[in-house]
């Protein structure tokens, strides 16, 4: 950070000085925090079969719903207890991590490419294209994105590329509104007027200009994103067009386990702590990254 | 003077608060009936469905030719609705004398004219009706005298009184105005009459003075649609209402110490179609593989909570005309699965069907399907589940191509409780959920079974049905519980047997 | 174009924003027109289960259904532009007013729960930002992340067996009087909150490390007139945008709320139109919808314009 520093005219450093506000270490402590926790859940998932012995999908009727810490019939140990059709709920959180955390980052990260590439296009041109963005987002805005997603998932049957494609469709929006209104913003910015004037390329300014000084604020939706797609897939699966069973995903084991909320409250609580855990560490993760590369530090760069 | 003026007005005023407060007192009193339900119908149309959710509001509205009750022996029989008695005349006409004096809530008399007028308005292919298909035996309808109407049938039908029960009649002249705008404010001669109605949302009734039946004893009956079974069971548990219907069986557990739960077998059922004229399928030993691979018991047990009933190897439960005591479920035994499986030539693994289920519209669908798919990967057959919507589901059941190898489905024999509707799926060339499947001993029996008339017909019938279970185009299930819960003050609340409910002499106590 | 200097400026203006929401209306009934008839059958559903392959062709004519898809499409767009819907399959009545039916619900939903949402969220969010690294600060992000984090009928579910069963002050469910309001507008509001208290707290951020900031702090304004004057002008124009989306938020999302305490707003309405295939109610809700969308994003536009007039664009 200090080597940036020293690059930086005295102007600019004084420009991007925060007023007043403590920049503590806490930040950057919950960062870590938030990394260690999301790459826990990560591994977890991935040496799912390792961690846990028992068959994610395998029903034993005959111990279902038990508590957290009780042993089934067959004498084995159910850590966070079973669900409706005896099945191991961590076994499942664990096999549930692949699907849902693999929605919400490859979800999330294709809506944010495509969102920021348009917006930006969109509000950094203006003109006739900015305008037909600008309708495009309005058509989206006005999108009942249930209905279509009902419609596709009724349609084509829900899987996991239904999932995301319908999820993308609906998540692209604030990246794309937020890209056009801060490239709008920033192009009436004094330093890039000053780029422009000095020669510098549309794609330059774009990558060296733009795109750093949107990053912090993007970086925010994306976490964001990842967070909210997690919990749609749930909502899909509230209204029975989640992921089919018997996969496991946090959303839809939250989504099955409503009906036993006042009778058996681990089946949907557990899924819904890790879904808050994992959502947590996420934002953590988005807050320290947007403190690390706060984009003015590298504005005179 | 001053003094007893200031007096009688305090008097006064004294009297008016009093009587204001019972009067308010007495509106308090008005005894409201608040009942939960998980859809109600769009419109109160009496010819598009006998079913829930149209049966539960058309039967509080409109009253009916015939009834179906039950005997005391756990059969069913055709009782007295419009009409008091019946005769046939010859094989395909039958003569019904409607009981004298009835009329409608708007004044119109309840008389044949407005039974013919009813059954033609139906029968009329360009109404379109959802009703029509299952009255579509009736050839003609004539008036005899005010009292006698005749109905014919395009071929003999030993039960025709009984589908009589499906016939809900109207007012001719208020209905033909504008049949639309009456379905919006309807009447009829139920126990009923309606104050409010938002359709699929909530009705509002108010007793029916010159009913056909029993007067109402509340004063005022409410139905709400809640679509969420734990939104319905969260309403009862509040007060919010009185009943709610829909419970999930396993839910029955938590509620059965501080409600009232009152239930029915559903004279209908969860079945899979498996039957496929290629492939595995259409080897025997494959589908008895996989009825024996099913452990209904525990479904039953598990899943359904014990409520319901395995089904004995046909789809219609006990009680219902044409059902076959004779007839029982493949027990359950995985050795005897995997053996036939092995003997089809088979390996544990090697089998892997698409498995098509309704979501969300039929009792504890997914979990049934759910818990289906686990039981029969415990004999190596793998499936992969496919729920799908009520009209995707609609579109398979009847469309062979959009189907998948296993099929799973839902319906029921109300209001008729005759297994013909079931049985005609297995006639050759069968056209409402055509499979292929073919018996020829099973178009004869059926066949039978007709001419002779259900009751004399049944041997015959009977012979049919083992032949079926033997063949086994069909992975036998459950027959499905109607579960409603009520609060304790509640009394007087029953079930039809076709398991619709009957508000007639429900009171809520304090 | 020669019009354009003839006409005066509102009404090209107005002229060009119902174009392009024909366009928006347009697009939308198409794709839903196509994805709807891919599979499923209304007719079926109609038709009952005892009807054979005839009586069901029957009810297929009755319903316009037996024409080529090409056909269909022509018939429905010439309808559409004269806002004929037709009637619903189910409600046999016409679509149009059964949606209009259930738009005061709606309305009355999404604004209760976006005016709660904005009243916990402006304040919240630029107290997180002000305060940015205070306990006080942190909590009310550490809050927000929890409120991301629940799913809405979890909240639902849970609110109902708190405040309806365990407590019973509020009813669990329907529309009837102000009471019946408060659960489903917490439900609703608590999704918007958490995110609308983050975002504003991120824009507030990004004001207050901004030039002119400094500037005023070093020629001696005081914090608090420096936030209100300058940097509240500038976030006020984000979150009204924020505001309008969440209005479009409500259509797209809130048929969990609705569902959960049946409430009777449009969005149940549309998806068991889905489900049932029933194409003229699901393109008169879509109408209905777009018409709604469309005047409140318009506002939208003109209160930030009057905010910040450097927003015109004369594009």
């Amino acid at each position: 950070m200090s080597t940036t520093l020293s690059t930086t005219k005295p102007a600019e450093i004084r420009r991007r000085r925060e007023p007043k506000v403590p920049r503590s270490n806490a930040g950057s402590i919950a960062g870590i925090i938030g990394a260690a926790v999301l790459a826990i859940a990560i591994i977890a998932a991935v040496a799912a079969p390792l961690i846990s012995g028992f068959d994610p999908n395998a029903q034993k009727l005959a111990s279902r719903l038990l508590a957290p810490f009780s042993y089934g019939r067959d004498g084995l140990l159910h850590l966070l207890g079973t669900d409706q059709y005896g099945r191991d709920i961590f076994t499942r959180i664990l096999y549930g991590g692949r699907v849902s955390l693999s929605i919400g980052l490859v979800t999330a990260s294709l809506a944010a490419v495509i969102g920021i590439g348009i917006g930006t296009l969109g509000g950094y041109r203006e003109g006739k294209l900015g305008a037909a963005v600008r309708g495009v987002l309005d058509i989206q805005t006005a999108f009942p994105f249930l209905v279509i997603a009902i419609a596709v998932v009724g349609v084509i049957g829900a899987n996991v590329l239904t999932i995301i494609v319908v999820l993308t469709l609906w998540t692209w929006l604030p990246f794309a509104r937020l890209s056009f209104s801060l490239a709008q913003a920033l192009k009436r910015a004094d330093y890039v007027k000053a780029a422009r004037s000095a020669g510098a390329s549309d794609g330059w300014i774009l990558f060296r200009h733009l795109l750093p000084n949107m990053a912090p604020a993007l970086l925010v939706v994306w976490t964001f994103v990842v967070a909210q797609v997690i919990i749609a897939e749930s909502g899909l699966s509230f209204l029975g067009l989640g992921i089919q069973p018997p996969t496991a995903t946090w959303g839809s084991s939250v989504s099955d386990g409503r009906d036993y909320i006042s009778t058996a409250w681990w089946v949907a609580i557990m899924p819904g702590i890790v879904i808050s855990i994992v959502t947590l560490a996420i934002n953590l993760l988005g807050d320290a990254l947007r403190d690390r590369f706060d984009p003015q530090l590298q504005v005179g760069a | 003077m001053k003094k007893s003026t200031a007096r009688a007005g305090i008097l006064a005023v004294v009297a008016g608060v009093l009587m204001a407060a019972s009067t308010f007192t007495a509106y308090g009193q008005d005894s409201t009936v608040r009942v939960a339900f998980g859809a109600l119908p769009a419109v109160l149309d009496p010819f598009q469905a006998a079913t829930p959710p149209y049966s539960i509001a058309n039967r509080a509205i409109y009253s009916y030719v015939t009834q179906v009750s039950a005997t005391p022996d756990g059969k069913v029989e055709t009782t007295p609705g419009i009409a008091e008695s019946w005769s046939q005349i010859n094989p395909t006409t039958w003569e019904f004398k409607l009981r004298a004096g009835l009329a409608f809530s708007n004044g119109e008399p309840l008389d044949a004219a407005a039974v013919k007028a009813s059954a033609d308005y139906l029968l009329n292919p360009e109404n379109a009706k959802g009703l029509l298909g299952a009255l579509s035996m009736i050839a003609g309808v004539t008036v005899v005298d005010a009292a006698t109407v005749r109905f014919e049938t395009k071929t003999p039908d030993g039960i025709f009184p009984r589908r009589l029960a499906a016939l809900a009649v109207v007012p001719p002249v208020a209905f033909m105005a504008d049949p639309q705008k009456f379905m919006a404010a309807p009447i009829g001669s139920g126990p009923w009459m309606v104050e409010k109605w938002v359709p699929n949302e909530s009705l509002t009734l108010v007793p029916n003075p010159d009913t056909v039946g029993a007067e109402p004893k509340s004063d005022r009956l409410e139905f709400r649609a809640i679509p969420e079974a734990s939104g319905r069971i969260a309403a009862l548990q509040s007060g919010g209402v009185d009943i709610a219907q829909g419970i999930p069986s396993d839910q029955v557990a938590s509620l059965i110490n501080d409600f009232n739960i009152v239930d029915k077998v559903e004279p209908g059922s969860w079945q899979m179609t498996i039957y496929q004229e290629a492939g595995p399928l259409n080897d025997k030993r494959v589908r008895q593989a996989l009825n024996y691979a099913v452990d209904k018991e525990l479904l039953l047990e598990a899943v359904m909570g014990g409520y319901g009933a395995v089904s004995q190897g046909q789809v219609v439960p006990e009680g219902v005309t044409g059902y076959c005591p004779d007839v029982k479920a493949y027990p359950y035994d995985p050795e005897k699965a995997k053996a036939l499986l092995a003997e089809a030539g088979y390996a544990p693994g090697e089998l892997t069907f698409d498995f098509q289920s309704p979501s969300g519209f039929v009792t504890n669908d997914r979990a049934l399907a759910e818990a289906t798919a686990a039981m029969l990967s415990e004999v190596g057959v793998n499936t992969n589940i496919k729920f799908l919507e009520l009209s995707t589901f609609q579109d398979a059941y009847r469309n062979q191509s959009k189907r998948a190898p296993i099929f799973a489905w839902r319906l029921t024999t109300a209001p008729f409780m005759t297994a013909d509707l079931s049985a005609r799926w297995y006639l050759s060339g069968a056209t409402t959920h055509p499979t292929g499947y073919s018996n020829p001993q099973f178009d004869q029996d059926y066949a039978t079974w007709q001419s002779e008339g259900e009751e004399k017909g049944l041997a015959a019938l009977c012979n049919g049905i083992a032949l079926v279970r033997e063949d086994a185009p069909t992975l036998f299930g459950l027959n499905l519980p109607v579960l409603y819960a009520s609060n304790k003050n509640v009394t007087g609340f029953e079930l039809g047997v076709e398991g619709d409910p009957r508000f007639e002499a429900v009171e809520v106590g304090n | 174009m020669p019009m354009n200097t003839q006409l005066p400026e509102w009404l090209f203006v107005g002229l060009r924003t119902l174009a392009s929401f024909v366009v928006v209306v347009w697009g939308l009934s198409t794709l839903l027109f196509f994805i709807l008839r891919i599979n499923g059958d209304p007719a079926a559903l109609l038709a009952g289960p005892y009807a054979t392959p005839d009586q069901v062709g029957l009810v297929r004519r009755e319903l316009g259904l037996d024409s080529s898809l090409f056909v269909q499409y022509i018939t429905f767009l010439g309808d559409t532009a004269r806002l004929h819907f037709g009637d619903s399959y189910q409600l046999r009545q016409p679509a149009l007013n059964a949606v209009l039916d259930r738009v005061p619900a709606s309305l009355l939903l999404a604004f209760a729960g976006i005016a709660l949402a904005a009243l916990i969220a402006i304040p919240a969010g630029i107290y997180a930002a002000v305060h940015r690294g205070s306990k006080r600060g942190q909590l009310i992000v550490a809050l927000t992340l929890v409120g991301q984090s629940v799913p809405g009928f979890v909240l639902g579910v849970l609110l109902i067996r708190w405040f309806s069963v365990g407590i019973p002050i509020f009813p669990s469910f329907g529309f009837d009087g102000p009471l019946s309001l408060v659960l489903p507008t917490v439900t609703f509001a608590a999704f918007l909150a958490a995110r609308q208290t983050r975002l504003i707290r991120t824009y507030m951020l990004e004001e207050l490390s901004r030039d002119y900031i400094m500037v005023a702090q070093a020629n001696g304004y005081g914090p608090f007139r420096v936030l209100f004057k300058h940097a509240l002008r500038n976030v006020a124009i984000p979150v009204i945008a924020l505001l309008g989306i969440d209005f479009g938020v409500y259509f797209g999302g809130a048929v969990i709320v609705e569902v959960v305490f049946a409430w009777p707003g449009i969005g149940r309405l549309m998806v068991d139109g889905v489900l049932q295939r029933d194409f003229p109610l699901v393109q008169a809700a879509i109408f209905v919808i777009a018409v709604t969308v469309f005047i409140v994003s318009r506002l939208v536009d003109l209160v930030s314009n009057q905010i910040d007039p450097r927003l015109r664009t004369s594009a």
